[in-house]
């Protein structure tokens, strides 16, 4: 590395025939390049080491990305990188707090070698802060470079605006046995995933609470027969709501899953307020966040969204997977939502509390207004009335979406993964809308 | 020991008869103090768990009471920074080890007093030399029959009293000994198994080399693994460079310098737009903090499942003030209905119910009233009645009931008793009222519903052809006899109920083709109400076209003349 000519940054040099821009990275530096609406930037990495965001990149391969990616190129080492493509910006910076975010890493792993020698279970991490700061990045990087010394940690994702695992709306937790792909992330298989049905929290807090606890004792069962999941740990990433319910919901998942260490991102006050409310034996560590996070608009978390939703069907960029659409009739499915309208205190009957709606399944008549809906698949088998009781807490074995509502015939026509029949009858109504035009 | 029961004592005398070596089998065994899983203290109530818990507690008592005899064996392998030993034998009952709670159990027993043990200041000279002493001649020790030396010298020593000085003032030191984060040495079965394997690991060891496991919590000593917090103001020294062991691929990674990311985060926070506004609200909120105080218990507390009780406890504590305001239910009059307990409207109408329900034939109201209300004289008119003659007089205009302003109002049993005796001549009251006489007599009255017939029949299965109303000062009774008559008489005045009330249904066969008259000769006027909803088919060649109609609900009309004959 130390032969390499390191030129001067920032400089755009560019590269006769190929119509690209070279980018000479020093050691510790970070290309951040951001792809223009309706684009596709490629990336190839010409010389030298680098990795975006945990991953290492591989020389001469070109990767591509999306249209309103944010990326970021970081080196250890120092490395000769190429863009092709139209980028909105594209600048190296020497500012970046990734050192501080390794040395987090070494901390982890020194937990995880403890925790192996002495047959304990590894370090639960939970990781906060408000919106934009680069949670779920942070959580990437550390999964990834975990993964990479060989462990198996486990992502817990409760953010339910922008899941990383499954379709928005939902609660999850995955087992990264490889690094994330550069493009696609982490690759998907055999997720865990919990409906909760909308995508903020403080639409049914209780739920959310109450699906925690699950995911929680369903990552220590894991971890009472998975001796290398249990060293691996866990990495929560958490929504950006840090306020009043949101901060208790915090220290409730803190609790539930036996956190040891919280990293706290860009927010002192947070920082404070968890030292204070958390047990002494909890690590709580404030990291500040990289100067290269954007903050992301209303319209882009639900473009967001909806390529998530989009990727679920059809794959990544909308090539791998082939959806089936078939109908359902309404008499062999029962459509639920959980949580009854909260109505004031005033108008419950007597002796009942409002938690007790929350966790109300409601039954939905179908109709046309189902239209367009993401419904989810539950795990719970399908019985009678008596069944019901665990249909909250069981797990979700896919989506669907209803394309369309025949009320005459009582079917509606749904957009599935997986060909006829459905695999259980009790579906889950989700506030998230689909519309299926691409 | 002082056990009660003589087959311990000659137990225990026996035990101590022992060789060595058997003894140290027979001490040797597990030492472990029984945990159960975390879950089980969640109480159930099952009686499984009570009695898991109850076996729990029985061997923990038996291992603490056991332990007393080698106290001096256990006290010295505790750590150098917490030696108190009565602290270790109140530790069963669970007060976090930095709680200063627990300072109060640091007056040492008479038991210890009795051992004199060592001023805590030479205890760490003292500790090399006593642990290589052998175990079974601290067991010799019998805790009833201390050395009469030991006692000589507790008698004498005059060190005793700022031994319990030293006492007193350890829990301090001992708290900021104890490194934050870092679990204090707490579990007996750590140190207890340590005295035991004396010879085979040597103390020092333990106590020095990494962090302390053994309980689910702590587990981690967080001052030989370094986080870059940012938020711990007191170390800004640089970071020192990761063992590359840990990192993922070769990286050459120099030192981390954490002071300019901090002066980086005082900037931002200093360039935070509406500052004041913000710094006004931390200030509030330090100041709320400082009124509360730091949570001690939360801080104290040694394990999640600790920590999830005490939040649980406090949930609940706040739910029942929530649900069971003080001013209602805490003084003498409390309310009716515990709203906790959910019951059904009926059951709260019952319970509230201060009129009860009554009917028109029910015996409590035939059966009262004898003799107070009875017919005084009947009235003849002389116009109508020529045939009058007082040996056959013939019936009656009206029949007079005579009575004072002052008395009781009559009950219904009375008015039916009297208008039965009356047959059908109506019957007066006459009402004196300091020389006014008012009359007050029933009249013919029809309820008021959408079916004239319903309710005359209805009247006419009651056996009252003359229902009346009795006016004026007896409001309270009309209104009495008007819910008597709907409850006795009629559900509703529905057509439903009516053709219910008829029998008259698809399945009754034998009525379907029936007019519900006496005589055939009557007619029955049938009116039905059709409405064209709309056309649906327009033939023009045929100059016909479909139409769609909405027939209403058939409803029988019989004249009012008619309606008299079908009643008789």
């Amino acid at each position: 590395m130390a032969t390499e000519v390191a030129e001067k940054t920032g400089e755009d040099v560019p590269v006769p025939g190929a119509g690209g821009t070279r980018f000479d990275l020093e050691k510790e530096t970070e290309l951040r390049f951001e792809v223009e609406a309706g684009e596709r930037v490629q990336l190839e990495l010409l010389t030298g080491l680098a990795e975006v965001f945990g991953s290492e990149l591989n020389r001469n391969k070109k990767y591509t990305f999306g249209p309103g990616s944010k990326i970021a190129v970081f080196t250890w080492q120092g490395c000769g990188v190429c863009l092709y493509g139209k980028t909105e910006v594209a600048y190296v910076s020497k500012d970046t707090p990734m050192l501080l975010y390794l040395n987090t890493h070494a901390a982890l792993e020194q937990m995880r070698r403890l925790a192996e020698r002495d047959n304990e279970r590894g370090p639960r991490v939970m990781v906060v802060g408000p919106t934009d700061v680069g949670k779920s990045t942070v959580c990437r990087l550390l999964l990834s470079y975990a993964v990479r010394l060989g462990r198996r940690p486990t992502l817990v994702e409760l953010d339910v605006g922008q899941s990383g695992v499954s379709v928005p709306g939902t609660m999850s937790a995955l087992c990264i046995e490889r690094p994330a792909d550069v493009e696609e992330g982490f690759s998907v298989q055999a997720p865990l995933v919990f409906h909760f049905g909308s995508t903020s929290p403080g639409t049914n807090i209780k739920l959310y609470n109450k699906l925690t606890s699950s995911l929680a004792e369903v990552f220590s069962q894991r971890c009472e027969v998975n001796r290398k999941a249990s060293v691996g740990g866990c990495i929560i990433n958490t929504c950006g709501w840090v306020k009043g319910s949101g901060y208790q919901a915090l220290v409730h998942c803190a609790s539930a899953f036996e956190v040891d260490v919280v990293l706290v991102l860009d927010q002192e006050r947070l920082y404070n307020e968890l030292k204070r409310d958390l047990p002494h034996f909890v690590r709580v560590v404030l990291l500040p966040k990289s100067g290269g996070v954007v903050e992301r608009s209303k319209e882009c978390r639900r473009e967001t969204r909806d390529e998530k939703i989009r990727e679920y069907f059809y794959g990544f960029r909308g090539v791998s997977f082939y959806p089936h659409a078939f109908d359902v009739r309404f008499s062999d499915v029962r459509i639920y939502k959980i949580g009854a309208p909260s109505i004031p205190d005033s108008c419950l009957p007597l002796g009942m509390s409002q938690d007790d709606t929350q966790l109300k399944l409601v039954p939905v008549t179908p109709g046309r207004d189902l239209t367009h809906h993401v419904l989810s698949v539950s795990c719970a088998e399908d019985g009678e009335e008596g069944s019901r009781r665990g249909v909250v807490e069981s797990p979700v074995c896919g989506f669907i979406v209803v394309t369309a509502v025949d009320t005459q015939a009582q079917v509606m026509t749904v957009l599935s993964p997986a060909p006829r029949p459905l695999p259980r009858h009790t579906l889950l109504i989700m506030d998230i809308r689909f519309i299926d035009l691409k | 020991m002082a056990d009660p029961s003589k087959t311990d004592d000659s137990e225990r005398i026996f035990s101590e008869l022992l060789s060595p070596s058997e003894l140290f089998a027979a001490r040797s065994r597990s030492r472990k103090l029984p945990v159960r899983g975390q879950k089980d203290f969640y109480p159930s109530g099952c009686t499984q768990q009570k009695q898991m818990l109850q076996n729990t507690l029985d061997e923990h008592w038996e291992l603490v009471s056991e332990e007393r005899v080698e106290r001096l064996g256990t006290c010295r392998c505790s750590t150098g920074t917490s030696p108190s030993p009565s602290r270790r034998a109140t530790r069963h009952s669970c007060p976090p080890a930095s709680c200063p709670s627990s300072s109060t159990s640091l007056v040492p027993s008479l038991y210890e007093r009795q051992l004199n043990l060592p001023p805590s200041r030479d205890r760490g000279a003292n500790q090399l030399k006593r642990k290589r002493s052998p175990s079974p001649e601290a067991t010799a020790t019998v805790a009833s029959s201390p050395r009469p030396s030991e006692k000589q010298e507790d008698s004498t020593n005059p060190s005793s009293a700022q031994d319990k000085a030293t006492n007193h003032s350890q829990p301090s030191a001992a708290q900021q000994a104890i490194p934050e984060g870092r679990r204090p040495p707490a579990d007996d079965d750590v140190t207890g198994r340590n005295w035991w394997s004396d010879g085979l690991v040597p103390l020092e060891q333990h106590q020095d080399g990494g962090p302390s496991h053994g309980g689910p919590t702590s587990r981690w000593d967080f001052l030989s693994i370094q986080f870059p917090d940012l938020g711990a103001r007191d170390t800004p020294g640089p970071l020192a460079p990761p063992d590359p062991a840990l990192l993922p691929g070769a990286m050459a990674v120099g030192v981390c310098s954490v002071s300019s990311w901090l002066r980086r985060l005082n900037t931002w926070r200093e360039k935070q737009p509406g500052g004041k506004q913000r710094r006004r609200r931390e200030e509030e909120e330090e100041r709320a903090r400082r009124r509360t105080g730091p949570d001690r218990e939360v801080q104290g507390c040694r394990s999640w499942a600790e920590y999830r009780r005490i939040m649980e406890r406090r949930r609940k504590g706040s739910r029942r003030s929530d649900s069971r305001p003080a001013h209602l239910w805490e003084k003498d009059v409390t309310p009716l209905h515990d709203p906790r307990q959910g019951t059904s409207t009926a059951e709260l109408l019952e319970k509230i119910s201060v009129v009860k329900p009554s009917r028109w034939a029910d015996k409590s109201c035939s059966v009262e009233g004898v003799g107070t209300w009875q017919i005084s004289f009947d009235v003849h008119q002389p116009a109508v009645n020529t045939e009058f003659r007082k040996s056959s007089p013939g019936m009656p205009y009206s029949r007079m009931c005579v009575c004072s302003f002052d008395g009781p109002v009559p009950t219904l049993g009375e008015l039916q008793r009297v208008s039965q005796q009356s047959g059908d001549v109506p019957v007066t009251m006459a009402v004196v009222d300091h020389g006014d006489i008012s009359f007050y007599t029933f009249k013919h009255f029809l309820l008021p519903c959408d079916l004239p017939q319903r309710a005359t029949l209805g009247a006419t299965a009651g056996g009252n052809r003359t229902l009346g109303m009795w006016e004026q000062r007896t409001a309270v009774t009309v209104f009495t006899l008007m819910v008597c008559v709907w409850g006795g008489v009629a559900e509703d005045c529905s057509y439903a109920s009516l053709f219910k009330h008829l029998n008259l249904n698809n399945k009754t066969d034998s009525q379907v083709h029936l007019r519900p008259v006496r005589n055939w000769t009557t007619p029955t006027v049938v009116r039905v109400n059709m409405v064209v909803y709309g056309i649906i088919e327009v033939n023009e060649k045929a100059q016909t076209f479909t139409v769609q109609t909405w027939r209403s609900t058939v409803s029988i009309i019989l004249t009012t003349e008619k309606r008299q004959n079908l009643i008789r």
